[in-house]
């Protein structure tokens, strides 16, 4: 879902852009704007920031084609990389200018951005519970169950091994479980 | 985990991700315009630099194929040169110039045995 259009033909519209076709430009553009929009959103919440992020990653890999090497890294890998560097740097500028005022009230209390967005209210405790996951095991699960990803592919994000991100996978499910058994949500039942 | 748990687990995740697909905003046109306004200024940019073989200023010469060193290593090497010749060449002249020298040196004048100048030298 997340890897439209083959790794071999992202590559070589880089290697085409840098040459000065611009009609590889514009192909390159539909095809990744729409996967960096939707990780930006999914992180910020914002569609006008995720907008931002996006202009900005095109921004780098337009620079970044001259210099592209075929082979040594994939696109949408590289993508991801620097569309989640981007969105936890703002993150980080949104939690350093704050407003004083508005450090008393903890951050977790207003609704995430997952929780917004499930119309299912049975639901809205687990999409809470995934966004309160340490970050790598966030990352797994929503590669896995939002972008449809196999193992090895979430393994190659993430810069790490399958057998990691089985781990992360399997750790992320029972913590949930557990969070959602103890706050009273009966499997069995629904 | 029982496989129940796990079932249910995967059929609501499955809906999540489903209001998730369903809420993510598609690029806009303008979006898209941005973006590709940022590829052809970049590709702009580029043009230049690559082919201006017309604008290219003259240069020295590199001193690298006669000296089988860096630049500054070659001055360095031609100074120091330099100073060996002159510091070894200084007092070898001719002996009459010493002897013209040591004359004038002294407000007296008197005969001069030249064959002890250059016995000995102006050292």
């Amino acid at each position: 879902m997340l890897d439209k259009g083959s790794q071999d033909e992202n590559a070589e519209l880089v290697i085409r852009f840098a040459a000065g076709d611009h009609a590889a430009a514009r192909a390159l553009a539909e095809r990744l704007t729409p996967i960096i929009l939707r990780q930006a959103w999914r992180v910020l919440g914002n569609r006008e920031e995720a907008e931002d992020v996006a202009q900005e990653v095109m921004m780098k890999l337009w620079k970044q084609a001259a210099t592209w090497r075929a082979g040594e890294a994939k696109v949408t890998t590289w993508i991801y990389r620097v569309t989640q560097n981007l969105c936890i740097d703002r993150l980080r500028r949104r939690r350093n200018t704050t407003d004083i005022d508005q450090i008393a009230e903890p951050e977790d209390d207003g609704p995430s951005v997952l929780e917004s967005i499930t119309t299912q209210e049975r639901n809205r405790a687990l999409a809470a519970e995934i966004d309160r996951l340490p970050d790598r095991q966030r990352e797994a699960l929503l590669l896995r169950h939002f972008e449809e990803f196999s193992n090895p592919a979430i393994a190659e994000r993430l810069d790490c091994t399958v057998e990691a991100v089985e781990s992360l996978l399997a750790r992320a499910r029972r913590q949930l479980a557990k969070r959602l058994t103890r706050n009273g949500e009966r499997f069995d039942n629904v | 985990m029982s496989d129940h748990m796990d079932n249910e687990l995967d059929k609501r995740l499955s809906e999540i991700a489903s209001d998730a697909a369903s809420a993510t905003p598609l690029p806009s046109d303008v979006l898209l315009q941005r973006i590709l306004s940022d590829a052809a200024d970049t590709a702009v940019l580029k043009q230049p630099a690559e082919s201006s073989p017309t604008t290219r200023r003259p240069r020295w010469p590199s001193l690298r194929p006669i000296f089988p060193v860096w630049t500054s290593g070659a001055f360095a090497m031609m100074a120091l040169g330099l100073m060996v010749g002159l510091s070894l060449g200084y007092g070898y002249g001719d002996p009459a110039m010493a002897v013209q020298e040591r004359s004038t040196i002294g407000d007296f004048a008197y005969d001069f045995d030249d064959s002890f100048v250059v016995l000995e030298g102006p050292f």
